[in-house]
């Protein structure tokens, strides 16, 4: 067929098409920002343009038609669903634009004091070099006579970097940076910063620590949204994704590693040093990411019986996987103990320390899976379970990422007469995350006005409970243009789903456990943490008898990651955590459906 | 005392509203009060679920309150069944049901199962996880006429495509109509791979299937 041009609005850009492909498809090439929340399925319909003119589309398809109903006929379309074959301009409502979310400031939550790295001074003698055959000896005899005993192990890419031995016996100057055995660094001048970093890669957000590593301390930290969802928003989406297409691995590969090199520069500017002073990287994720990261194919994590490629720890230099650190730097990639329990769970263990207590505690991971741990010094049981993309608000009427105006708490007074809202950035709502959705179904509940079941109460005021599309819903917000935001009743079941979920995840592996009851209950990741422990006992999440004090730390994943960056020792330990777990698997459970129904319950049993 | 007929509502009421102890004591009552076993099933166990059923299908009650009640039907036939005299009576028709391969989601696969049951159907459920070639050999075996596939796993549809596929290749592809659903499939692709028909929930298999089998009631 004829080339044909394809122009997005507002930002003008033109691309050549010279085959028939959908919106999104064009629209990736381009490098033009269409949200794909379910990964081009036409489930979602988050991805709607409109089509200013067009000489050439497809027909509407059944998807289409279902989603936008009465806005086909203005012209709005599905990117992922609509055809192109001849010349289209198309205009990108300003919608949820990635770089809103809210990520721009740095990570919360406070860091523990690492133990810096050790230093050592090291001068050249004519008689190591009698002694020694080779440089790389020669450096090693140098270590051993400052009394490194342990057999200490050189990267022969480190000696790569260093001058000739005759000019370093003129110089007599070499600074050596170990910790724990390992050396990081070798020079001929005086080396005045070293760093490291650390990242958390999350399905839907990236967190990224910089480490001083000569004062055991985190310089800068950053959050960024993973550029990846663009091919889908769930990770099974992009599993898909990287099977369906052709080059969909490389893809994935290449746009979480333009993000992560970004995010290296950002970090560097934030205290003002280059890329090249970060010899040493820790990464965590999920599974999928941990995959796409190294480049493995992700058929194993598509189907049962899900395995990973591996559960080791992977060490690797920095350069070989395309991260721009130090020539010399290195990346140690954490070991996952599941496809759905990633080593990012396995950090959170660490930065935590619930395998050292005494008594059992309960740490979870949640997000549209919850990664679930219960345990202590003995022992830990681990699970995975399944959520819901409602959690970040995806598939919800009125539902948005928790960024700025999206409502984030809600509060009922006077029997529902006044609903007060709160807001990311206090500005006016623009719809609403899923921590607000879990906040309003906790003050409805204390407010009486929806039953255990999930059902609205016809207390709530007429002017803000009504018949909706999708039944019964209540109006949040009506803004003076007249936009509105609701929550239905299907919703709310929705999401009594998936905490049915999580709660009878919890609740197996209290059965399996039998032990001591749980004195402790961590939550963590970034939506987990933005729920009120208190909203979290109102809508029966964590099971009545458990420990009342429940704490969130924001980023569990990450201090875990600052903490393995600073020795090996941690990164052992680490091995050593994945090594007690052990995993519960849910699907096979004959209970789980059960505890399941019980569990959806909106009530602290 | 309450009359039979009260007890009997009752049941019928709290198997609605998914009060699995009210339900299950209300049974036992019906069958001291020597109420025929066969007419509590018939007459208002499985109207109730069929009411459940509908008013899912309307968005009058939602998953949870729908998952509860089918909680309270299927405790009050697991009292029940072994008191009903061994099936006989024609049956609408023969469905074999699994979850697709590779996902072993079975939740709504038995919403499914238990709906098409109390609507007359004699189901063969083959579980999760089932390879395409199974779906073909039980679909012979039993004389099938309609298979059902669930698949709640987005990267379950190339699994889809190839039970569809093995189906329609096999010696009953031209007779044997194949139904999909489960939160992963849009009916596009459903339709596109060339299954008979689509169902977004529960409720609507039962009338999609009876649909495709041209059964009036
Ligand atoms: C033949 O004709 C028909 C007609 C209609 C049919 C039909 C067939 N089949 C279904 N229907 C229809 O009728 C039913 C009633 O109306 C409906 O059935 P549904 O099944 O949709 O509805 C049920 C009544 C209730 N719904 C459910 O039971 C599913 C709920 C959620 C939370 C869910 C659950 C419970 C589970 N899970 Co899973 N799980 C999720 C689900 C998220 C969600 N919110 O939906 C989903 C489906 N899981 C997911 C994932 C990723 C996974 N899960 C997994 C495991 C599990 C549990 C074991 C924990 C558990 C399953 C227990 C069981 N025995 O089934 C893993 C895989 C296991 C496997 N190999 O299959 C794992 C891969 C990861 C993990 N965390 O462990 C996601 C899939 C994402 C995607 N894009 O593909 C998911 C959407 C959650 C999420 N994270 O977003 C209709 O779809």
């Amino acid at each position: 067929m004829d080339p044909y041009l394809v122009t997005f609005l507002p930002s003008h850009i033109t691309l050549k098409a010279e085959r028939e492909e959908t919106i999104l498809e064009i629209s990736r090439r381009a490098g033009v920002d269409i949200e794909g929340p379910c990964g081009g399925r036409g489930r979602c319909g988050k991805c709607k343009v409109l089509v200013k003119k067009s000489k050439g589309i497809s027909e509407p398809s059944e998807e289409e038609r279902q989603i936008l109903k009465a806005l086909i006929s203005s012209g709005y379309r599905l990117a992922c669903q609509a055809v192109l074959r001849d010349e289209t301009t198309i205009s990108i409502p300003k919608a949820e634009k990635c770089s809103e979310v809210r990520t721009n400031k740095g990570i919360k939550g406070g860091f523990p004091k690492l133990r810096p790295v050790s230093f050592v001074e090291w001068e050249l003698e004519e008689s190591d070099i009698k002694a020694c055959p080779s440089k790389e000896e020669i450096i090693l005899r140098g270590l051993k006579r400052k009394g490194f005993k342990r057999e200490a192990k050189v990267e022969l890419e480190l000696l790569k970097g260093l001058p000739p031995l005759h000019e370093l016996l003129e110089k007599r100057l070499i600074f050596v940076l170990l910790k724990d055995g390992e050396i990081l660094k070798i020079a001929k001048d005086p080396i005045q910063k070293i760093y490291g970093i650390a990242f958390d890669i999350g399905t839907t957000t990236i967190g990224g620590y910089l480490v001083d590593l000569m004062e055991g301390q985190v310089a800068g930290s950053l959050a960024r949204p993973n550029a990846q969802r663009a091919f889908g928003h769930d990770v099974m989406s992009r599993v898909s994704f990287s099977m369906e297409h052709p080059k969909g691995l490389t893809l994935l590969r290449s746009s979480l590693l333009e993000c992560m090199n970004k995010m290296v520069e950002e970090l560097c500017d934030q205290i003002d040093i280059r890329p090249d002073m970060i010899c040493e990287g820790v990464l965590v994720g999920n599974t999928v990411m941990h995959h796409i990261f190294l480049g493995f194919p992700l058929k194993d994590l598509a189907h049962a019986p899900y395995r990973p490629l591996t559960t080791k720890a992977i060490r690797l230099r920095a350069k070989e996987t395309g991260l721009f650190l130090s020539e010399t730097g290195h990346v140690n990639l954490l070991p996952p103990k599941a496809a759905f329990l990633g080593s990012d769970i396995v950090a959170a263990v660490l930065a935590t320390g619930i395998h050292k207590r005494k008594e059992p505690s309960l740490l979870m991971d949640i997000g549209t899976n919850a990664e679930i741990v219960l345990g202590n010094r003995e022992r830990l049981l681990c699970t995975s379970a399944a959520a819901s993309p409602a959690f970040e608000g995806a598939h919800l009427k009125c539902g948005t990422w928790s960024m700025p105006g999206a409502i984030e708490r809600v509060e009922v007074e006077g029997g529902g007469q006044e609903i007060r809202l709160k807001t990311i950035g206090g500005l006016t709502p623009k719809g609403i995350c899923g921590s607000g959705v879990i906040s309003a179904l906790a003050s409805f509940l204390k407010a009486g006005l929806i039953s255990k079941t999930g059902r609205l109460s016809h207390k709530i005021p007429s002017s803000r409970l009504r018949e909706g599309e999708e039944g019964l819903e209540i109006l949040l917000y009506k803004g003076e243009g007249g936009e509105e935001v609701v929550i239905t009743e299907k919703e709310i079941g929705e999401i009594m789903l998936a905490k049915g979920a999580i709660k009878a995840g919890i609740q197996v592996l209290r059965r399996h456990w039998k032990g001591e009851e749980i004195s402790q209950v961590t939550v963590t990741g970034s939506f987990g943490a933005s729920l009120g422990p208190s909203d979290l006992k109102e809508i029966g999440l964590i099971p009545l008898g458990v420990a009342d004090t429940i704490k969130t730390v924001e980023n569990a994943a990450g201090i875990g990651a600052c903490m393995a960056l600073l020795g090996v020792r941690k990164r052992k330990e680490i091995e050593r955590i994945v090594s007690m777990m052990e995993y519960v698997e849910l699907s096979q459970d004959p209970e789980f459906e059960e505890l399941l129904v019980e569990g959806l319950l909106l009530e602290g049993a | 005392m309450e009359s039979a007929e009260e007890v009997l509502e009752g049941l019928k009421e709290a198997i609605i509203r998914g009060n699995r102890k009210g339900a299950l004591e209300l049974l036992q009552r019906s069958l001291e009060l020597k109420v025929d076993p066969q007419k509590i099933v018939d007459d208002y166990m499985i109207p109730a679920l069929n009411v459940v059923g509908k008013r899912f299908e309307e968005r009058k009650i939602f998953i949870p309150e729908m998952m509860i009640a089918a909680k309270s039907m299927q405790a009050c036939l697991d009292v029940i069944k072994p008191l009903l005299p061994k099936e006989e009576g024609k049956k609408k028709g023969v469905v074999v049901i699994g979850t697709v391969f590779g996902d072993l989601h079975d939740i709504g696969k038995n919403l499914v199962v238990m709906l098409l049951e109390n609507s007359g159907f004699e189901v063969i459920d083959l579980g999760v996880n089932v390879p395409p070639e199974r779906f073909v050999e039980e679909a012979r075996r039993v004389n099938a006429q309609v298979v059902g596939i669930s698949s709640l796993l987005t990267t379950g549809d190339p699994y889809v495509k190839k039970t569809v596929e093995t189906l329609r290749a096999s010696e009953i592809g031209d007779r044997i109509k194949i139904i999909c659903g489960g939160a992963a499939l849009t009916p596009n692709f459903v339709y596109s791979i060339g299954a008979d028909s689509y169902a977004p929930d529960a409720a609507s298999g039962v009338s999609k299937i009876k649909e495709i089998l041209q059964i009036d009631s």
